[in-house]
């Protein structure tokens, strides 16, 4: 039994310095990865929150089939989802408020994120980026972010997502190209 | 044809942007926040069940359901209630045989 699963079986016994462990082990990891997908600092914090609630109530369930890593990314690429789920209802919301006259609509147009571990000189390169990113479909904006954010292999992100490694290189191969297109079209604009 | 290469270089250079990008860090005192979360989170299946049940969105429809059921309950037994009694009335009487005695029967029995 190596160091992590160690860990594990501490924390399914419901040792709480083994909790503490692994909140500080893993926080960047669901965060990082939480971040990329909503873009937004707070929402990500909230999310990361979330994540490691549900991890304390659900370790027992899980079997040790897949890394402890692999598992973590699950839940928190599941509650990230949600999360701007339940965003883009209260944005619909505050949207016919707004048609009413009410003051409470606000957000309704996202602004520019910055991520913090971009390079300076790419900041903006990179905010065009994330936004291009946002008008993706869900799987192939979840398997670029892993990729290019967290730095994991199309492997990692095959299990992961629970797909094979040719899907994982069909759906990069797609994310790229539908990116390409949409950076184009802005830069056009931009420029004319 | 210069825009055209200005639109490839830019957008180059954006698909390459997150190259060699940090990870980010959360802010401080996480698991401060989650032990605070945790100890409002219901524990027990029990404690799970009644913070399910005293949701609004359960606890509401659910007592209007049980105040319908009730009114319901009371409509259909005021209705019914004087033909019930009718009915207790006579079968009583037939059980116990509720009937005025006459001479004729004590003497025929």
């Amino acid at each position: 039994m190596n160091e992590s699963e160690e860990l594990i079986e501490q924390l399914k016994k419901g040792d709480q310095s083994s909790f503490s462990v692994v909140v500080n082990k893993y926080q960047d990891l669901v965060y990082n990865t939480a971040l990329g997908i909503v873009q937004n600092a707070e929402d990500a914090d909230d999310i990361t929150q979330e994540v490691f609630v549900q991890v304390h109530l659900s370790v027992s369930s899980f079997k040790g089939d897949s890394k402890f890593s692999t598992w973590l990314y699950r839940i928190t690429i599941s509650k990230a989802l949600d999360h701007e789920k339940k965003k883009k209802r209260k944005k619909r919301f505050a949207f016919v408020q707004s048609l009413f006259g009410s003051h409470e609509a606000e957000d309704i147009h996202p602004v520019e994120f910055n991520h913090p571990g971009v390079q300076l000189e790419r900041k903006e390169s990179a905010a065009d980026l994330f936004r291009a990113l946002k008008q993706l479909p869900e799987n192939q904006r979840i398997a670029f972010t892993l990729h290019k954010v967290e730095g994991q292999t199309h492997q990692e992100i095959a299990a992961i997502m629970n797909l094979s490694i040719y899907a994982v290189e069909s759906l990069m191969g797609r994310a790229k190209a539908n990116l390409k297109k949409l950076l184009e079209v802005y830069y056009h604009k931009k420029i004319a | 044809m210069k825009s055209k290469e200005k639109i490839e270089e830019y957008t180059d250079k954006a698909l390459n942007s997150l190259d060699g990008v940090e990870r980010a860090s959360v802010s401080p005192y996480l698991l401060t926040r989650i032990n605070q979360k945790l100890g409002a989170e219901p524990a027990t299946v029990w404690e799970k069940l009644i913070f399910f049940i005293g949701k609004p969105a359960i606890a509401f429809p659910a007592l209007t359901l049980i105040l319908v059921m009730n009114v319901l309950a009371i409509v259909s037994q005021t209705s019914s209630s004087t033909s019930a009694a009718d009915q207790a009335a006579s079968l009583s009487a037939d059980d116990y045989s509720l009937t005025v005695a006459t001479i004729y029967d004590s003497e025929n029995p």
